[in-house]
Protein backbone atom coordinates (compact mmCIF):
# COMPACT_ATOMS: atom_id res chain seq x y z
CA UNK A 1 0.00 0.00 0.00
CA UNK A 2 2.86 2.40 0.82
CA UNK A 3 6.30 2.12 -0.77
CA UNK A 4 9.00 4.65 0.01
CA UNK A 5 12.52 4.40 -1.44
CA UNK A 6 15.50 6.70 -0.78
CA UNK A 7 13.34 9.50 0.54
CA UNK A 8 15.30 12.69 1.07
CA UNK A 9 13.88 16.02 2.12
CA UNK A 10 15.24 19.22 3.63
CA UNK A 11 14.53 22.88 4.22
CA UNK A 12 17.21 24.96 2.49
CA UNK A 13 20.47 23.87 4.16
CA UNK A 14 19.00 21.70 6.90
CA UNK A 15 18.20 18.15 5.81
CA UNK A 16 15.23 16.50 7.58
CA UNK A 17 15.09 13.07 5.90
CA UNK A 18 18.30 11.50 4.58
CA UNK A 19 17.33 8.38 2.72
CA UNK A 20 14.32 6.58 4.22
CA UNK A 21 13.16 3.23 2.85
CA UNK A 22 9.87 1.85 4.07
CA UNK A 23 7.09 -0.44 2.94
CA UNK A 24 3.67 -1.10 4.39
CA UNK A 25 0.97 -3.59 3.47
CA UNK A 26 -2.79 -3.18 3.62
CA UNK A 27 -4.28 -4.05 7.00
CA UNK A 28 -1.17 -3.10 8.95
CA UNK A 29 -1.03 -0.65 11.83
CA UNK A 30 2.42 0.86 12.13
CA UNK A 31 3.63 3.56 14.50
CA UNK A 32 6.42 5.94 13.53
CA UNK A 33 8.44 6.66 16.65
CA UNK A 34 11.60 8.63 17.25
CA UNK A 35 13.01 11.65 19.05
CA UNK A 36 11.82 15.19 18.36
CA UNK A 37 13.08 16.46 15.02
CA UNK A 38 13.66 12.95 13.62
CA UNK A 39 11.43 13.72 10.63
CA UNK A 40 8.33 11.74 11.67
CA UNK A 41 5.69 14.32 10.75
CA UNK A 42 7.58 15.23 7.58
CA UNK A 43 7.53 11.59 6.48
CA UNK A 44 3.79 11.39 7.15
CA UNK A 45 3.17 14.56 5.12
CA UNK A 46 5.18 13.11 2.24
CA UNK A 47 3.01 9.98 2.29
CA UNK A 48 -0.09 12.24 2.38
CA UNK A 49 1.12 13.96 -0.82
CA UNK A 50 1.54 17.30 0.92
CA UNK A 51 5.29 17.67 0.44
CA UNK A 52 7.50 17.10 -2.57
CA UNK A 53 10.73 15.17 -1.90
CA UNK A 54 13.42 13.32 -3.77
CA UNK A 55 13.20 9.53 -3.94
CA UNK A 56 10.24 7.34 -4.86
CA UNK A 57 6.86 7.62 -3.16
CA UNK A 58 4.09 5.19 -4.04
CA UNK A 59 0.76 5.15 -2.23
CA UNK A 60 -1.84 2.77 -3.68
CA UNK A 61 0.78 2.19 -6.40
CA UNK A 62 0.85 5.84 -7.50
CA UNK A 63 2.71 9.04 -6.71
CA UNK A 64 0.36 10.89 -4.33
CA UNK A 65 1.56 14.28 -5.62
CA UNK A 66 0.45 13.31 -9.12
CA UNK A 67 -2.96 12.04 -7.96
CA UNK A 68 -6.01 14.31 -7.73
CA UNK A 69 -6.78 15.48 -4.19
CA UNK A 70 -10.38 14.34 -4.37
CA UNK A 71 -9.40 10.90 -5.60
CA UNK A 72 -6.80 10.61 -2.81
CA UNK A 73 -9.23 11.81 -0.14
CA UNK A 74 -11.64 9.00 -0.98
CA UNK A 75 -8.96 6.49 0.01
CA UNK A 76 -6.73 8.33 2.48
CA UNK A 77 -7.41 10.49 5.53
CA UNK A 78 -4.67 12.62 7.07
CA UNK A 79 -4.92 14.12 10.52
CA UNK A 80 -2.42 16.92 11.16
CA UNK A 81 -0.64 17.57 14.43
CA UNK A 82 -2.41 20.87 14.97
CA UNK A 83 -5.84 21.66 13.63
CA UNK A 84 -7.17 25.13 14.36
CA UNK A 85 -10.29 26.36 12.60
CA UNK A 86 -10.37 29.99 11.49
CA UNK A 87 -14.12 30.17 12.10
CA UNK A 88 -16.49 28.68 14.62
CA UNK A 89 -17.94 25.57 12.99
CA UNK A 90 -20.08 23.11 14.94
CA UNK A 91 -18.58 19.67 15.63
CA UNK A 92 -21.08 17.96 13.32
CA UNK A 93 -20.11 20.36 10.51
CA UNK A 94 -16.44 19.46 11.01
CA UNK A 95 -17.24 15.73 10.88
CA UNK A 96 -19.37 16.22 7.76
CA UNK A 97 -16.38 17.74 5.97
CA UNK A 98 -15.13 14.15 5.80
CA UNK A 99 -17.86 13.50 3.21
CA UNK A 100 -16.78 16.25 0.80
CA UNK A 101 -14.69 13.94 -1.37
CA UNK A 102 -17.54 11.46 -1.71
CA UNK A 103 -20.60 13.55 -2.40
CA UNK A 104 -21.36 15.28 -5.66
CA UNK A 105 -20.79 18.98 -5.86
CA UNK A 106 -23.79 20.98 -6.96
CA UNK A 107 -23.89 24.75 -6.77
CA UNK A 108 -23.66 24.82 -2.97
CA UNK A 109 -22.57 21.19 -2.47
CA UNK A 110 -25.16 20.38 0.17
CA UNK A 111 -24.85 17.24 2.32
CA UNK A 112 -27.26 14.39 1.75
CA UNK A 113 -29.23 12.49 4.34
CA UNK A 114 -26.81 9.60 3.89
CA UNK A 115 -23.91 11.96 4.69
CA UNK A 116 -25.60 12.87 7.95
CA UNK A 117 -26.05 9.22 8.81
CA UNK A 118 -22.36 8.61 8.15
CA UNK A 119 -21.45 11.54 10.38
CA UNK A 120 -23.70 10.42 13.23
CA UNK A 121 -22.29 6.90 13.02
CA UNK A 122 -18.75 8.26 13.20
CA UNK A 123 -19.68 10.46 16.18
CA UNK A 124 -21.15 7.44 17.98
CA UNK A 125 -18.07 5.36 17.18
CA UNK A 126 -15.95 8.03 18.88
CA UNK A 127 -18.50 8.43 21.72
CA UNK A 128 -19.04 12.12 21.07
CA UNK A 129 -22.66 12.34 19.87
CA UNK A 130 -23.30 14.75 22.74
CA UNK A 131 -20.80 17.20 21.25
CA UNK A 132 -22.41 17.27 17.80
CA UNK A 133 -23.96 20.74 18.12
CA UNK A 134 -21.15 22.30 20.17
CA UNK A 135 -18.75 24.82 18.62
CA UNK A 136 -15.55 22.99 17.65
CA UNK A 137 -13.31 25.85 18.82
CA UNK A 138 -14.85 25.72 22.31
CA UNK A 139 -14.14 22.01 22.82
CA UNK A 140 -11.17 20.78 24.86
CA UNK A 141 -8.07 19.64 22.98
CA UNK A 142 -8.95 16.01 23.59
CA UNK A 143 -12.53 16.45 22.40
CA UNK A 144 -11.30 18.22 19.26
CA UNK A 145 -9.02 15.26 18.51
CA UNK A 146 -11.95 12.88 18.78
CA UNK A 147 -14.04 15.06 16.46
CA UNK A 148 -11.21 14.88 13.92
CA UNK A 149 -10.95 11.11 14.28
CA UNK A 150 -14.70 10.98 13.61
CA UNK A 151 -14.08 13.13 10.51
CA UNK A 152 -11.43 10.68 9.31
CA UNK A 153 -13.82 7.74 9.87
CA UNK A 154 -16.56 9.65 8.06
CA UNK A 155 -14.15 9.96 5.15
CA UNK A 156 -14.30 6.13 4.84
CA UNK A 157 -10.61 6.06 3.96
CA UNK A 158 -8.73 2.76 3.63
CA UNK A 159 -5.56 4.44 4.82
CA UNK A 160 -5.43 6.55 7.98
CA UNK A 161 -2.41 8.82 8.46
CA UNK A 162 -2.53 10.14 12.01
CA UNK A 163 -0.01 12.65 13.39
CA UNK A 164 0.06 12.38 17.18
CA UNK A 165 -3.63 11.53 17.48
CA UNK A 166 -3.39 11.06 21.25
CA UNK A 167 -1.82 14.45 21.98
CA UNK A 168 -4.03 16.05 24.61
CA UNK A 169 -6.07 12.90 25.30
CA UNK A 170 -6.38 11.46 28.80
CA UNK A 171 -5.14 7.87 29.29
CA UNK A 172 -8.56 6.28 28.81
CA UNK A 173 -9.36 8.14 25.60
CA UNK A 174 -5.82 7.61 24.30
CA UNK A 175 -6.16 3.86 24.88
CA UNK A 176 -9.64 3.81 23.36
CA UNK A 177 -8.37 5.63 20.29
CA UNK A 178 -5.55 3.16 19.66
CA UNK A 179 -7.90 0.27 20.34
CA UNK A 180 -10.45 1.71 17.91
CA UNK A 181 -7.84 2.23 15.19
CA UNK A 182 -6.62 -1.33 15.76
CA UNK A 183 -10.20 -2.52 15.37
CA UNK A 184 -10.46 -0.62 12.09
CA UNK A 185 -7.21 -2.23 10.90
CA UNK A 186 -8.44 -5.68 11.88
CA UNK A 187 -11.49 -4.91 9.75
CA UNK A 188 -9.30 -4.09 6.74
CA UNK A 189 -8.10 -0.51 7.08
CA UNK A 190 -4.46 0.51 7.30
CA UNK A 191 -3.02 3.04 9.73
CA UNK A 192 0.30 4.86 9.91
CA UNK A 193 0.56 6.78 13.17
CA UNK A 194 3.17 9.22 14.43
CA UNK A 195 3.25 8.95 18.20
CA UNK A 196 5.38 9.49 21.28
CA UNK A 197 3.29 7.02 23.28
CA UNK A 198 5.55 3.96 23.15
CA UNK A 199 3.29 1.92 25.42
CA UNK A 200 0.18 2.27 23.31
CA UNK A 201 2.24 1.80 20.14
CA UNK A 202 3.77 -1.37 21.59
CA UNK A 203 0.41 -2.72 22.67
CA UNK A 204 -1.70 -2.05 19.59
CA UNK A 205 0.57 -1.67 16.55
CA UNK A 206 1.79 -4.52 14.37
CA UNK A 207 5.12 -2.82 13.85
CA UNK A 208 7.17 0.19 14.87
CA UNK A 209 9.24 2.29 12.47
CA UNK A 210 12.02 4.06 14.35
CA UNK A 211 13.29 7.24 12.73
CA UNK A 212 16.54 8.74 13.96
CA UNK A 213 18.37 11.66 12.39
CA UNK A 214 16.24 11.47 9.27
CA UNK A 215 16.90 7.76 8.63
CA UNK A 216 14.92 4.58 9.21
CA UNK A 217 16.91 3.21 12.14
CA UNK A 218 14.72 0.16 12.80
CA UNK A 219 11.52 -1.49 11.59
CA UNK A 220 9.91 -4.55 13.10
CA UNK A 221 7.51 -5.93 15.68
CA UNK A 222 7.28 -3.56 18.65
CA UNK A 223 9.15 -5.66 21.18
CA UNK A 224 12.17 -6.18 18.93
CA UNK A 225 12.39 -2.49 18.00
CA UNK A 226 12.03 -1.41 21.62
CA UNK A 227 14.81 -3.82 22.63
CA UNK A 228 17.14 -2.76 19.83
CA UNK A 229 20.31 -0.79 20.40
CA UNK A 230 19.05 1.68 17.74
CA UNK A 231 16.24 2.61 20.13
CA UNK A 232 18.65 3.37 22.98
CA UNK A 233 20.87 5.38 20.68
CA UNK A 234 17.97 7.31 19.17
CA UNK A 235 16.58 8.46 22.52
CA UNK A 236 19.92 8.44 24.40
CA UNK A 237 18.11 6.61 27.16
CA UNK A 238 17.74 3.08 28.52
CA UNK A 239 14.31 1.48 28.30
CA UNK A 240 13.02 -1.17 30.66
CA UNK A 241 10.72 -3.51 28.79
CA UNK A 242 8.26 -5.66 30.72
CA UNK A 243 5.05 -7.57 30.11
CA UNK A 244 1.68 -7.41 31.81
CA UNK A 245 -0.79 -10.18 32.65
CA UNK A 246 -1.51 -13.40 30.84
CA UNK A 247 -1.70 -11.64 27.48
CA UNK A 248 1.92 -10.53 27.79
CA UNK A 249 1.07 -6.92 26.98
CA UNK A 250 4.41 -5.14 26.56
CA UNK A 251 5.17 -1.96 28.47
CA UNK A 252 8.14 0.38 28.47
CA UNK A 253 9.62 2.46 31.25
CA UNK A 254 12.48 4.83 30.48
CA UNK A 255 15.13 4.98 33.16
CA UNK B 1 -25.84 21.33 5.81
CA UNK B 2 -28.51 19.10 4.40
CA UNK B 3 -31.20 20.26 2.02
CA UNK B 4 -33.99 18.50 3.88
CA UNK B 5 -32.57 19.35 7.28
CA UNK B 6 -34.77 21.30 9.66
CA UNK B 7 -31.91 23.73 10.09
CA UNK B 8 -32.40 24.79 6.51
CA UNK B 9 -35.66 26.46 7.57
CA UNK B 10 -34.07 29.41 9.40
CA UNK B 11 -31.84 29.84 6.38
CA UNK B 12 -34.77 29.95 3.99
CA UNK B 13 -36.55 32.37 6.31
CA UNK B 14 -33.53 34.56 6.52
CA UNK B 15 -33.06 34.61 2.77
CA UNK B 16 -36.74 35.44 2.39
CA UNK B 17 -36.52 38.14 5.02
CA UNK B 18 -33.51 39.72 3.43
CA UNK B 19 -35.05 39.44 -0.03
CA UNK B 20 -38.19 41.12 1.30
CA UNK B 21 -36.16 43.80 3.02
CA UNK B 22 -34.44 44.34 -0.27
CA UNK B 23 -37.72 44.70 -2.13
CA UNK B 24 -39.17 46.94 0.58
CA UNK B 25 -36.14 49.13 0.48
CA UNK B 26 -36.31 49.38 -3.27
CA UNK B 27 -39.95 50.40 -2.89
CA UNK B 28 -39.40 52.87 -0.06
CA UNK B 29 -36.34 54.30 -1.72
CA UNK B 30 -38.34 55.71 -4.58
CA UNK B 31 -39.89 58.60 -2.72
CA UNK B 32 -36.73 59.87 -1.16
CA UNK B 33 -33.98 61.87 -2.74
CA UNK B 34 -33.87 65.05 -4.68
CA UNK B 35 -36.93 64.45 -6.86
CA UNK B 36 -40.04 63.78 -4.81
CA UNK B 37 -41.75 60.72 -6.19
CA UNK B 38 -44.89 60.30 -4.13
CA UNK B 39 -46.82 57.16 -3.30
CA UNK B 40 -49.65 59.25 -1.88
CA UNK B 41 -52.28 58.19 -4.40
CA UNK B 42 -52.58 55.33 -6.90
CA UNK B 43 -53.08 57.79 -9.72
CA UNK B 44 -49.85 59.61 -8.87
CA UNK B 45 -48.08 56.25 -8.78
CA UNK B 46 -49.52 55.39 -12.19
CA UNK B 47 -48.51 58.72 -13.60
CA UNK B 48 -44.84 58.57 -12.63
CA UNK B 49 -44.57 54.92 -13.60
CA UNK B 50 -46.16 55.11 -17.03
CA UNK B 51 -46.78 58.71 -18.11
CA UNK B 52 -44.35 60.85 -19.99
CA UNK B 53 -43.47 62.99 -17.03
CA UNK B 54 -40.26 64.20 -15.43
CA UNK B 55 -40.91 61.89 -12.46
CA UNK B 56 -41.31 58.94 -14.77
CA UNK B 57 -38.02 59.74 -16.50
CA UNK B 58 -36.27 60.10 -13.16
CA UNK B 59 -37.72 56.80 -11.94
CA UNK B 60 -36.90 54.72 -15.01
CA UNK B 61 -33.67 56.35 -16.12
CA UNK B 62 -32.00 57.23 -12.80
CA UNK B 63 -33.65 55.85 -9.69
CA UNK B 64 -34.24 52.24 -10.71
CA UNK B 65 -30.76 51.58 -12.14
CA UNK B 66 -29.27 53.32 -9.11
CA UNK B 67 -31.16 51.10 -6.63
CA UNK B 68 -30.41 47.98 -8.61
CA UNK B 69 -26.81 49.14 -8.83
CA UNK B 70 -26.67 49.50 -5.03
CA UNK B 71 -28.05 45.97 -4.62
CA UNK B 72 -25.59 44.52 -7.15
CA UNK B 73 -22.54 46.33 -5.75
CA UNK B 74 -23.48 45.55 -2.13
CA UNK B 75 -24.07 41.87 -2.90
CA UNK B 76 -20.77 41.65 -4.79
CA UNK B 77 -18.75 43.36 -2.06
CA UNK B 78 -20.24 41.22 0.72
CA UNK B 79 -19.67 38.04 -1.31
CA UNK B 80 -16.08 39.02 -2.06
CA UNK B 81 -15.50 39.93 1.60
CA UNK B 82 -16.77 36.51 2.64
CA UNK B 83 -14.47 34.83 0.11
CA UNK B 84 -11.39 36.81 1.20
CA UNK B 85 -12.06 36.01 4.86
CA UNK B 86 -12.39 32.30 4.00
CA UNK B 87 -9.34 32.03 1.76
CA UNK B 88 -7.04 34.17 3.93
CA UNK B 89 -8.44 32.45 7.06
CA UNK B 90 -8.71 35.86 8.60
CA UNK B 91 -11.94 37.40 9.89
CA UNK B 92 -10.45 40.87 9.39
CA UNK B 93 -9.94 40.42 5.67
CA UNK B 94 -12.23 42.39 3.35
CA UNK B 95 -12.53 43.03 -0.39
CA UNK B 96 -9.83 45.69 -0.27
CA UNK B 97 -7.38 43.78 1.94
CA UNK B 98 -5.17 42.73 -0.93
CA UNK B 99 -4.69 46.29 -2.10
CA UNK B 100 -7.54 46.13 -4.60
CA UNK B 101 -8.91 49.58 -3.73
CA UNK B 102 -5.46 51.19 -3.86
CA UNK B 103 -4.74 49.55 -7.21
CA UNK B 104 -8.04 50.60 -8.71
CA UNK B 105 -7.72 54.11 -7.23
CA UNK B 106 -4.31 54.48 -8.88
CA UNK B 107 -5.76 53.39 -12.22
CA UNK B 108 -8.75 55.73 -11.84
CA UNK B 109 -6.57 58.67 -10.84
CA UNK B 110 -4.31 57.98 -13.83
CA UNK B 111 -7.35 57.88 -16.12
CA UNK B 112 -8.49 61.27 -14.80
CA UNK B 113 -4.97 62.72 -15.11
CA UNK B 114 -4.64 61.46 -18.68
CA UNK B 115 -8.10 62.70 -19.60
CA UNK B 116 -9.51 59.23 -20.38
CA UNK B 117 -12.97 60.05 -19.09
CA UNK B 118 -14.93 58.86 -22.11
CA UNK B 119 -17.02 55.71 -22.28
CA UNK B 120 -15.68 52.16 -22.60
CA UNK B 121 -17.97 49.11 -22.78
CA UNK B 122 -20.93 51.12 -21.51
CA UNK B 123 -19.13 52.23 -18.39
CA UNK B 124 -17.18 55.42 -17.81
CA UNK B 125 -13.50 55.47 -18.75
CA UNK B 126 -12.58 56.01 -15.09
CA UNK B 127 -14.69 53.03 -14.01
CA UNK B 128 -13.16 50.86 -16.70
CA UNK B 129 -9.65 51.89 -15.65
CA UNK B 130 -10.58 51.12 -12.03
CA UNK B 131 -11.77 47.65 -13.02
CA UNK B 132 -8.50 46.96 -14.85
CA UNK B 133 -6.60 48.32 -11.84
CA UNK B 134 -8.45 45.93 -9.52
CA UNK B 135 -7.82 42.90 -11.73
CA UNK B 136 -4.13 43.73 -12.22
CA UNK B 137 -3.63 44.28 -8.48
CA UNK B 138 -5.18 40.95 -7.50
CA UNK B 139 -3.12 39.16 -10.15
CA UNK B 140 0.08 40.86 -8.93
CA UNK B 141 -0.59 39.99 -5.30
CA UNK B 142 -1.48 36.41 -6.26
CA UNK B 143 1.73 36.11 -8.27
CA UNK B 144 3.93 37.59 -5.52
CA UNK B 145 2.18 35.48 -2.84
CA UNK B 146 2.54 32.17 -4.70
CA UNK B 147 5.23 29.96 -3.23
CA UNK B 148 5.55 26.78 -5.26
CA UNK B 149 2.27 24.88 -4.99
CA UNK B 150 0.94 26.93 -2.12
CA UNK B 151 -0.49 30.37 -1.36
CA UNK B 152 0.26 31.01 2.33
CA UNK B 153 -2.23 33.57 3.76
CA UNK B 154 0.46 35.51 5.63
CA UNK B 155 2.54 35.98 2.46
CA UNK B 156 -0.56 37.05 0.53
CA UNK B 157 -1.48 39.60 3.20
CA UNK B 158 2.04 41.03 3.24
CA UNK B 159 2.09 41.17 -0.56
CA UNK B 160 -1.31 42.95 -0.47
CA UNK B 161 -0.15 45.51 2.09
CA UNK B 162 3.05 46.21 0.12
CA UNK B 163 1.22 46.63 -3.19
CA UNK B 164 -1.36 48.87 -1.47
CA UNK B 165 1.36 51.12 -0.05
CA UNK B 166 3.10 51.36 -3.41
CA UNK B 167 -0.18 52.19 -5.19
CA UNK B 168 -1.07 54.74 -2.48
CA UNK B 169 2.26 56.53 -2.92
CA UNK B 170 1.93 56.45 -6.72
CA UNK B 171 -1.59 57.92 -6.44
CA UNK B 172 -0.20 60.83 -4.43
CA UNK B 173 2.49 61.43 -7.05
CA UNK B 174 -0.18 61.55 -9.76
CA UNK B 175 -2.34 63.89 -7.66
CA UNK B 176 0.65 66.14 -7.01
CA UNK B 177 1.09 66.64 -10.74
CA UNK B 178 -2.64 67.27 -11.38
CA UNK B 179 -4.48 70.59 -11.52
CA UNK B 180 -7.12 71.57 -8.95
CA UNK B 181 -10.08 70.45 -11.08
CA UNK B 182 -8.58 67.03 -11.64
CA UNK B 183 -7.68 66.68 -7.96
CA UNK B 184 -11.31 67.44 -7.03
CA UNK B 185 -12.60 64.76 -9.42
CA UNK B 186 -10.02 62.30 -8.09
CA UNK B 187 -10.98 62.88 -4.45
CA UNK B 188 -14.68 62.76 -5.30
CA UNK B 189 -14.23 59.45 -7.12
CA UNK B 190 -12.40 57.97 -4.13
CA UNK B 191 -15.36 58.76 -1.86
CA UNK B 192 -17.50 56.30 -3.79
CA UNK B 193 -21.06 57.02 -4.88
CA UNK B 194 -23.98 55.52 -6.73
CA UNK B 195 -25.22 58.73 -8.33
CA UNK B 196 -23.61 57.90 -11.67
CA UNK B 197 -25.19 54.44 -12.06
CA UNK B 198 -27.12 54.20 -15.34
CA UNK B 199 -28.58 51.23 -17.22
CA UNK B 200 -25.46 51.10 -19.42
CA UNK B 201 -23.11 50.64 -16.47
CA UNK B 202 -25.52 48.16 -14.86
CA UNK B 203 -25.63 46.14 -18.08
CA UNK B 204 -21.91 45.62 -17.63
CA UNK B 205 -21.61 45.22 -13.86
CA UNK B 206 -24.67 43.03 -13.15
CA UNK B 207 -23.62 40.08 -15.38
CA UNK B 208 -20.01 40.32 -14.12
CA UNK B 209 -21.29 40.28 -10.54
CA UNK B 210 -23.61 37.37 -11.33
CA UNK B 211 -20.76 35.29 -12.72
CA UNK B 212 -18.51 36.12 -9.76
CA UNK B 213 -21.19 35.27 -7.20
CA UNK B 214 -22.10 31.97 -8.88
CA UNK B 215 -18.44 30.98 -8.87
CA UNK B 216 -18.17 31.79 -5.15
CA UNK B 217 -21.33 29.81 -4.34
CA UNK B 218 -19.86 26.87 -6.23
CA UNK B 219 -16.74 27.15 -4.04
CA UNK B 220 -18.70 27.48 -0.76
CA UNK B 221 -18.01 23.93 0.40
CA UNK B 222 -14.30 24.24 -0.41
CA UNK B 223 -14.15 27.40 1.75
CA UNK B 224 -15.32 25.29 4.71
CA UNK B 225 -12.51 22.81 4.10
CA UNK B 226 -9.98 25.68 3.98
CA UNK B 227 -10.93 26.83 7.50
CA UNK B 228 -8.35 24.46 9.01
CA UNK B 229 -5.62 25.40 6.55
CA UNK B 230 -4.28 24.19 3.24
CA UNK B 231 -3.09 20.75 4.40
CA UNK B 232 -6.38 19.90 6.08
CA UNK B 233 -8.30 21.06 3.00
CA UNK B 234 -6.09 18.97 0.73
CA UNK B 235 -6.63 15.88 2.86
CA UNK B 236 -10.40 16.43 2.56
CA UNK B 237 -10.12 16.35 -1.22
CA UNK B 238 -9.98 20.08 -1.91
CA UNK B 239 -7.14 21.55 -3.97
CA UNK B 240 -6.26 24.63 -1.89
CA UNK B 241 -4.35 26.54 -4.54
CA UNK B 242 -7.06 26.02 -7.15
CA UNK B 243 -9.77 27.10 -4.69
CA UNK B 244 -7.87 30.23 -3.63
CA UNK B 245 -7.03 31.13 -7.24
CA UNK B 246 -10.64 30.77 -8.39
CA UNK B 247 -11.88 32.70 -5.35
CA UNK B 248 -9.44 35.52 -6.09
CA UNK B 249 -10.51 35.63 -9.74
CA UNK B 250 -14.20 35.76 -8.75
CA UNK B 251 -13.56 38.36 -6.05
CA UNK B 252 -11.46 40.54 -8.36
CA UNK B 253 -14.34 40.47 -10.84
CA UNK B 254 -16.87 41.37 -8.10
CA UNK B 255 -14.81 44.15 -6.58
CA UNK B 256 -13.74 45.44 -9.99
CA UNK B 257 -17.32 45.52 -11.27
CA UNK B 258 -18.40 47.30 -8.07
CA UNK B 259 -15.61 49.86 -8.18
CA UNK B 260 -16.21 50.48 -11.88
CA UNK B 261 -19.77 51.71 -11.26
CA UNK B 262 -19.62 53.08 -7.72
CA UNK B 263 -16.00 53.77 -6.79
CA UNK B 264 -14.48 52.23 -3.68
CA UNK B 265 -17.16 51.60 -1.04
CA UNK B 266 -15.71 50.40 2.24
CA UNK B 267 -16.90 48.37 5.22
CA UNK B 268 -19.82 46.55 3.51
CA UNK B 269 -17.51 43.65 2.58
CA UNK B 270 -16.02 43.54 6.07
CA UNK B 271 -19.04 43.92 8.31
CA UNK B 272 -21.84 42.07 6.49
CA UNK B 273 -20.08 38.65 6.57
CA UNK B 274 -19.40 39.21 10.30
CA UNK B 275 -23.02 39.95 11.14
CA UNK B 276 -24.24 37.06 9.02
CA UNK B 277 -21.72 34.65 10.56
CA UNK B 278 -23.12 35.42 14.01
CA UNK B 279 -26.66 34.80 12.66
CA UNK B 280 -26.31 31.73 10.44
CA UNK B 281 -23.00 30.19 11.55
CA UNK B 282 -19.69 29.60 9.81
CA UNK B 283 -20.80 27.13 7.11
CA UNK B 284 -20.18 29.01 3.88
CA UNK B 285 -23.07 27.25 2.18
CA UNK B 286 -25.35 29.32 4.43
CA UNK B 287 -23.03 32.25 5.08
CA UNK B 288 -22.35 33.19 1.46
CA UNK B 289 -25.98 33.40 0.26
CA UNK B 290 -26.96 35.21 3.48
CA UNK B 291 -24.10 37.71 3.07
CA UNK B 292 -24.95 38.31 -0.58
CA UNK B 293 -28.59 39.14 0.23
CA UNK B 294 -27.71 41.22 3.27
CA UNK B 295 -24.92 43.08 1.43
CA UNK B 296 -27.34 44.10 -1.29
CA UNK B 297 -29.95 45.21 1.25
CA UNK B 298 -27.40 47.13 3.32
CA UNK B 299 -26.06 49.17 0.43
CA UNK B 300 -29.59 50.00 -0.80
CA UNK B 301 -30.34 51.24 2.73
CA UNK B 302 -27.11 53.23 2.97
CA UNK B 303 -27.72 54.78 -0.44
CA UNK B 304 -31.23 55.80 0.62
CA UNK B 305 -29.80 57.44 3.74
CA UNK B 306 -27.01 59.06 1.73
CA UNK B 307 -29.68 60.76 -0.40
CA UNK B 308 -31.89 61.72 2.53
CA UNK B 309 -29.64 62.91 5.35
CA UNK B 310 -28.46 66.17 3.77
CA UNK B 311 -31.48 66.57 1.47
CA UNK B 312 -31.50 68.23 -1.02
CA UNK B 313 -27.72 67.64 -1.12
CA UNK B 314 -26.31 64.12 -1.36
CA UNK B 315 -23.64 62.48 0.75
CA UNK B 316 -21.31 60.09 -1.12
CA UNK B 317 -22.45 56.60 -0.05
CA UNK B 318 -18.85 55.46 0.52
CA UNK B 319 -18.48 58.15 3.17
CA UNK B 320 -21.69 57.00 4.83
CA UNK B 321 -20.75 53.29 4.91
CA UNK B 322 -17.43 54.24 6.50
CA UNK B 323 -19.11 56.61 8.98
CA UNK B 324 -21.58 53.91 10.07
CA UNK B 325 -19.21 51.02 9.56
CA UNK B 326 -16.38 52.30 11.75
CA UNK B 327 -18.34 52.63 15.02
CA UNK B 328 -20.36 49.52 14.23
CA UNK B 329 -17.19 47.52 13.81
CA UNK B 330 -15.88 48.88 17.12
CA UNK B 331 -19.07 47.71 18.85
CA UNK B 332 -18.56 44.25 17.37
CA UNK B 333 -14.94 44.32 18.51
CA UNK B 334 -15.82 45.28 22.08
CA UNK B 335 -18.64 42.72 22.26
CA UNK B 336 -16.31 40.00 21.02
CA UNK B 337 -13.38 41.01 23.21
CA UNK B 338 -14.15 38.38 25.80
CA UNK B 339 -14.85 35.60 23.37
CA UNK B 340 -13.55 34.40 20.08
CA UNK B 341 -13.51 36.79 17.14
CA UNK B 342 -15.21 34.26 14.98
Amino acid sequence: MIELAHIEFGYRDSPVLRGVDFEMKAGEMIAIVGPNGAGKSTLLRIVAGLLACSGTVRVFGRDPLATGRRELAKRMAYLAQSHKLAFSFRAIEVVLMGRYAHTGKGLLGLDSKADHEFAMKALRRCEIEALAERAYNELSGGEQRRVLIAQALCQEAELLLLDEPTAGLDPRHARDLFSMVRGECDAGRTALIVTHDLNLAARYCHKLLLLDGGKDAALGVPVSVLRSSAMREAFSIDLYLGTLGDENIPYVVPY
Amino acid sequence: MQASNLKAIPLTLLALLVAMALSALVYGNLDSGQAQLSFASPSALWSWLFDESMESTIFWRLRLPRILGAAVVGAGLAGAGCAFQATLRNPLAEPYTLGVSSGSALAAVLAIRLGLEGTVLGTGGIGFAALIGALVTVYLVWKIGSIGHSLPPATLLLAGITVAMFCGASTMVVQYTADIGEVYRMVRWMMGGLDGVLWQSLAFSAPATGVGLLLLLWLARDFNALAAGADAAASLGVDPKRTITLAFAASALLVGAGIAVAGPIGFVGLIIPHIMRSLVGADHRRLLPASIFAGGAALVLCDMLARSILFPAELPVGVLTALFGGPFFLILLIRNRQGSWT
